[in-house]
Protein backbone atom coordinates (compact mmCIF):
# COMPACT_ATOMS: atom_id res chain seq x y z
CA UNK A 1 0.00 0.00 0.00
CA UNK A 2 1.45 3.34 -1.03
CA UNK A 3 1.82 6.38 1.20
CA UNK A 4 -0.99 8.03 -0.76
CA UNK A 5 -3.31 5.08 -0.06
CA UNK A 6 -2.60 5.38 3.66
CA UNK A 7 -3.26 9.11 3.49
CA UNK A 8 -6.58 8.46 1.73
CA UNK A 9 -7.58 5.90 4.36
CA UNK A 10 -6.72 8.34 7.15
CA UNK A 11 -8.82 11.03 5.49
CA UNK A 12 -11.72 8.60 5.05
CA UNK A 13 -11.39 7.55 8.70
CA UNK A 14 -11.57 11.17 9.83
CA UNK A 15 -14.54 11.88 7.57
CA UNK A 16 -16.39 8.82 8.87
CA UNK A 17 -15.67 9.99 12.42
CA UNK A 18 -17.28 13.35 11.67
CA UNK A 19 -20.26 11.69 9.98
CA UNK A 20 -20.70 9.34 12.92
CA UNK A 21 -20.78 12.28 15.36
CA UNK A 22 -23.33 14.08 13.25
CA UNK A 23 -25.54 10.99 12.86
CA UNK A 24 -25.31 10.22 16.57
CA UNK A 25 -26.47 13.77 17.37
CA UNK A 26 -29.41 13.32 14.96
CA UNK A 27 -30.20 9.96 16.52
CA UNK A 28 -30.30 11.51 20.02
CA UNK A 29 -32.64 14.27 18.81
CA UNK A 30 -34.97 11.77 17.10
CA UNK A 31 -34.98 9.50 20.18
CA UNK A 32 -35.90 12.49 22.39
CA UNK A 33 -38.68 13.47 20.00
CA UNK A 34 -40.01 9.92 20.04
CA UNK A 35 -40.06 9.94 23.86
CA UNK A 36 -41.96 13.21 23.84
CA UNK A 37 -44.46 11.96 21.25
CA UNK A 38 -45.00 8.74 23.18
CA UNK A 39 -45.66 10.72 26.38
CA UNK A 40 -48.15 12.89 24.50
CA UNK A 41 -49.84 9.80 23.07
CA UNK A 42 -50.17 8.33 26.58
CA UNK A 43 -51.70 11.64 27.70
CA UNK A 44 -54.25 11.65 24.89
CA UNK A 45 -55.18 8.03 25.62
CA UNK A 46 -55.66 8.90 29.31
CA UNK A 47 -57.91 11.82 28.34
CA UNK A 48 -59.91 9.49 26.11
CA UNK A 49 -60.31 7.08 28.98
CA UNK A 50 -62.06 9.69 31.12
CA UNK A 51 -62.47 8.98 34.84
CA UNK A 52 -61.99 10.97 38.03
CA UNK A 53 -59.15 11.43 40.43
CA UNK A 54 -56.57 12.56 37.89
CA UNK A 55 -53.48 14.31 39.18
CA UNK A 56 -51.43 16.70 37.09
CA UNK A 57 -47.71 17.18 37.56
CA UNK A 58 -46.79 20.82 38.07
CA UNK A 59 -43.05 20.23 38.52
CA UNK A 60 -40.62 19.04 41.19
CA UNK A 61 -42.83 16.06 41.98
CA UNK A 62 -45.86 18.18 42.93
CA UNK A 63 -49.30 17.17 41.65
CA UNK A 64 -52.69 18.88 41.70
CA UNK A 65 -55.96 17.20 41.06
CA UNK A 66 -57.31 18.00 37.64
CA UNK A 67 -60.62 17.51 35.92
CA UNK A 68 -60.75 17.58 32.14
CA UNK A 69 -63.91 18.38 30.32
CA UNK A 70 -62.13 18.85 27.01
CA UNK A 71 -62.71 16.47 24.12
CA UNK A 72 -60.37 18.39 21.83
CA UNK A 73 -56.66 19.14 22.03
CA UNK A 74 -54.60 21.74 20.21
CA UNK A 75 -52.38 19.55 18.05
CA UNK A 76 -49.44 20.38 15.80
CA UNK A 77 -50.45 19.37 12.28
CA UNK A 78 -47.21 20.31 10.50
CA UNK A 79 -45.64 23.29 8.73
CA UNK A 80 -46.06 25.49 11.82
CA UNK A 81 -49.83 25.01 12.10
CA UNK A 82 -51.87 23.84 15.07
CA UNK A 83 -55.54 22.92 15.16
CA UNK A 84 -58.04 21.80 17.75
CA UNK A 85 -58.83 18.21 16.83
CA UNK A 86 -60.82 15.56 18.68
CA UNK A 87 -58.96 13.00 20.77
CA UNK A 88 -59.22 10.23 18.17
CA UNK A 89 -57.63 12.40 15.50
CA UNK A 90 -55.00 13.69 17.92
CA UNK A 91 -54.13 10.07 18.67
CA UNK A 92 -53.94 9.24 14.95
CA UNK A 93 -51.71 12.25 14.21
CA UNK A 94 -49.39 11.32 17.08
CA UNK A 95 -49.26 7.68 16.00
CA UNK A 96 -48.36 8.73 12.44
CA UNK A 97 -45.57 10.98 13.75
CA UNK A 98 -44.28 8.17 15.95
CA UNK A 99 -44.20 5.79 12.98
CA UNK A 100 -42.42 8.39 10.86
CA UNK A 101 -39.76 9.09 13.51
CA UNK A 102 -39.36 5.38 14.28
CA UNK A 103 -38.57 4.74 10.61
CA UNK A 104 -36.08 7.61 10.67
CA UNK A 105 -34.50 6.26 13.87
CA UNK A 106 -34.13 2.78 12.33
CA UNK A 107 -32.59 4.23 9.18
CA UNK A 108 -30.14 6.30 11.26
CA UNK A 109 -29.21 3.21 13.27
CA UNK A 110 -28.55 1.25 10.07
CA UNK A 111 -26.32 4.03 8.73
CA UNK A 112 -24.51 4.32 12.06
CA UNK A 113 -23.88 0.58 12.02
CA UNK A 114 -22.52 0.63 8.44
CA UNK A 115 -20.25 3.60 9.15
CA UNK A 116 -19.00 2.09 12.40
CA UNK A 117 -18.14 -1.13 10.57
CA UNK A 118 -16.26 0.77 7.85
CA UNK A 119 -14.39 2.81 10.49
CA UNK A 120 -13.43 -0.40 12.26
CA UNK A 121 -12.15 -1.94 8.99
CA UNK A 122 -10.00 1.13 8.29
CA UNK A 123 -8.73 1.22 11.87
CA UNK A 124 -7.64 -2.41 11.61
CA UNK A 125 -5.86 -1.82 8.29
CA UNK A 126 -4.10 1.24 9.65
CA UNK A 127 -3.14 -0.60 12.81
CA UNK A 128 -1.68 -3.44 10.78
CA UNK A 129 0.33 -0.88 8.84
CA UNK A 130 1.66 0.53 12.07
CA UNK A 131 -0.17 3.85 11.92
CA UNK A 132 -1.21 3.64 15.56
CA UNK A 133 -1.92 7.29 16.19
CA UNK A 134 -5.37 7.15 14.59
CA UNK B 1 5.86 9.91 -9.34
CA UNK B 2 5.35 11.85 -12.57
CA UNK B 3 3.75 15.29 -12.54
CA UNK B 4 0.07 15.46 -13.44
CA UNK B 5 -0.31 17.37 -16.74
CA UNK B 6 -2.08 20.74 -16.34
CA UNK B 7 -4.92 19.67 -18.65
CA UNK B 8 -5.65 16.63 -16.48
CA UNK B 9 -5.31 18.69 -13.31
CA UNK B 10 -7.80 21.18 -14.74
CA UNK B 11 -10.24 18.37 -15.55
CA UNK B 12 -9.84 16.92 -12.06
CA UNK B 13 -10.50 20.34 -10.52
CA UNK B 14 -13.62 20.79 -12.64
CA UNK B 15 -14.74 17.30 -11.72
CA UNK B 16 -14.33 17.98 -7.99
CA UNK B 17 -16.11 21.30 -8.34
CA UNK B 18 -19.05 19.69 -10.14
CA UNK B 19 -19.23 16.95 -7.50
CA UNK B 20 -19.33 19.55 -4.72
CA UNK B 21 -22.05 21.48 -6.58
CA UNK B 22 -24.06 18.28 -6.99
CA UNK B 23 -23.80 17.53 -3.27
CA UNK B 24 -25.00 21.03 -2.45
CA UNK B 25 -27.91 20.77 -4.92
CA UNK B 26 -28.90 17.36 -3.54
CA UNK B 27 -28.82 18.68 0.02
CA UNK B 28 -31.02 21.68 -0.84
CA UNK B 29 -33.40 19.46 -2.81
CA UNK B 30 -33.68 17.10 0.13
CA UNK B 31 -34.49 20.03 2.44
CA UNK B 32 -37.18 21.38 0.11
CA UNK B 33 -38.67 17.91 -0.36
CA UNK B 34 -38.87 17.42 3.42
CA UNK B 35 -40.58 20.81 3.78
CA UNK B 36 -42.93 19.94 0.94
CA UNK B 37 -43.95 16.69 2.66
CA UNK B 38 -44.62 18.66 5.85
CA UNK B 39 -46.77 21.20 3.98
CA UNK B 40 -48.70 18.43 2.22
CA UNK B 41 -49.34 16.73 5.54
CA UNK B 42 -50.63 19.97 7.09
CA UNK B 43 -52.81 20.59 4.02
CA UNK B 44 -54.32 17.13 4.22
CA UNK B 45 -55.09 17.56 7.95
CA UNK B 46 -56.68 20.99 7.46
CA UNK B 47 -58.79 19.68 4.58
CA UNK B 48 -60.27 17.11 6.97
CA UNK B 49 -61.33 19.83 9.43
CA UNK B 50 -64.73 21.56 9.35
CA UNK B 51 -65.03 25.16 8.10
CA UNK B 52 -65.37 26.54 11.65
CA UNK B 53 -62.28 24.68 12.91
CA UNK B 54 -59.98 26.58 15.24
CA UNK B 55 -56.61 26.76 13.52
CA UNK B 56 -53.50 28.56 14.72
CA UNK B 57 -50.29 29.50 13.00
CA UNK B 58 -47.05 29.45 14.94
CA UNK B 59 -45.26 32.82 14.83
CA UNK B 60 -42.24 32.78 17.10
CA UNK B 61 -43.59 32.19 20.61
CA UNK B 62 -47.13 33.04 19.61
CA UNK B 63 -49.95 31.03 18.15
CA UNK B 64 -52.01 33.30 15.94
CA UNK B 65 -55.57 32.27 15.05
CA UNK B 66 -56.22 31.81 11.35
CA UNK B 67 -59.27 30.84 9.35
CA UNK B 68 -59.35 27.50 7.61
CA UNK B 69 -59.45 29.18 4.19
CA UNK B 70 -56.50 31.47 4.93
CA UNK B 71 -54.44 28.55 6.24
CA UNK B 72 -55.30 26.46 3.18
CA UNK B 73 -54.42 29.29 0.81
CA UNK B 74 -51.11 29.99 2.51
CA UNK B 75 -50.14 26.33 2.50
CA UNK B 76 -51.13 25.91 -1.14
CA UNK B 77 -48.95 28.92 -2.06
CA UNK B 78 -46.06 27.46 -0.09
CA UNK B 79 -46.56 24.09 -1.76
CA UNK B 80 -46.47 25.70 -5.21
CA UNK B 81 -43.26 27.57 -4.39
CA UNK B 82 -41.61 24.48 -2.93
CA UNK B 83 -42.56 22.38 -5.96
CA UNK B 84 -40.98 25.01 -8.18
CA UNK B 85 -37.77 24.93 -6.12
CA UNK B 86 -37.66 21.12 -6.30
CA UNK B 87 -38.24 21.21 -10.06
CA UNK B 88 -35.44 23.75 -10.57
CA UNK B 89 -33.07 21.76 -8.41
CA UNK B 90 -33.96 18.52 -10.22
CA UNK B 91 -33.01 20.18 -13.51
CA UNK B 92 -29.74 21.42 -11.99
CA UNK B 93 -29.10 17.93 -10.63
CA UNK B 94 -29.48 16.24 -14.01
CA UNK B 95 -27.31 18.88 -15.71
CA UNK B 96 -24.58 18.38 -13.13
CA UNK B 97 -24.78 14.59 -13.40
CA UNK B 98 -24.40 14.91 -17.15
CA UNK B 99 -21.45 17.28 -16.72
CA UNK B 100 -19.82 14.88 -14.25
CA UNK B 101 -20.20 11.96 -16.64
CA UNK B 102 -18.62 13.97 -19.46
CA UNK B 103 -15.73 15.03 -17.23
CA UNK B 104 -15.25 11.44 -16.13
CA UNK B 105 -14.97 10.36 -19.79
CA UNK B 106 -12.53 13.17 -20.54
CA UNK B 107 -10.40 12.24 -17.53
CA UNK B 108 -10.37 8.61 -18.62
CA UNK B 109 -9.33 9.62 -22.13
CA UNK B 110 -6.50 11.79 -20.74
CA UNK B 111 -5.38 8.97 -18.45
CA UNK B 112 -5.41 6.54 -21.37
CA UNK B 113 -3.30 8.94 -23.41
CA UNK B 114 -0.81 9.17 -20.55
CA UNK B 115 -0.62 5.41 -20.22
CA UNK B 116 -0.57 4.99 -23.95
CA UNK B 117 -3.52 2.62 -23.83
CA UNK B 118 -7.22 2.64 -24.58
CA UNK B 119 -9.78 4.58 -22.48
CA UNK B 120 -11.15 1.23 -21.33
CA UNK B 121 -7.79 0.40 -19.79
CA UNK B 122 -7.84 3.72 -17.93
CA UNK B 123 -11.25 2.85 -16.46
CA UNK B 124 -9.67 -0.27 -15.06
CA UNK B 125 -12.23 -2.37 -16.87
CA UNK B 126 -9.86 -4.66 -18.78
Amino acid sequence: MSRQDVQRLLEEYQLIGELLSSLQAQHTTVAELLDELTTALDGVRLLKGGGDGRLVHIGAGLFVSGAFDTREVLTPIGAGYHAFVDLDNAERILRERIEEYSRLKTSLEENLQKLAERAEQIRQVLERLGARNV
Amino acid sequence: MAQIPPSLQDLANRFNQAQAQLQSVLLRKQQYEAELREVEKALSEIEKLPQEARIYKSVGNFLVPQTRDAALQELKDRKELLELHVKTLTKQESMLREQIEKLKDEINRELAKLRGGSPEAAKGGG
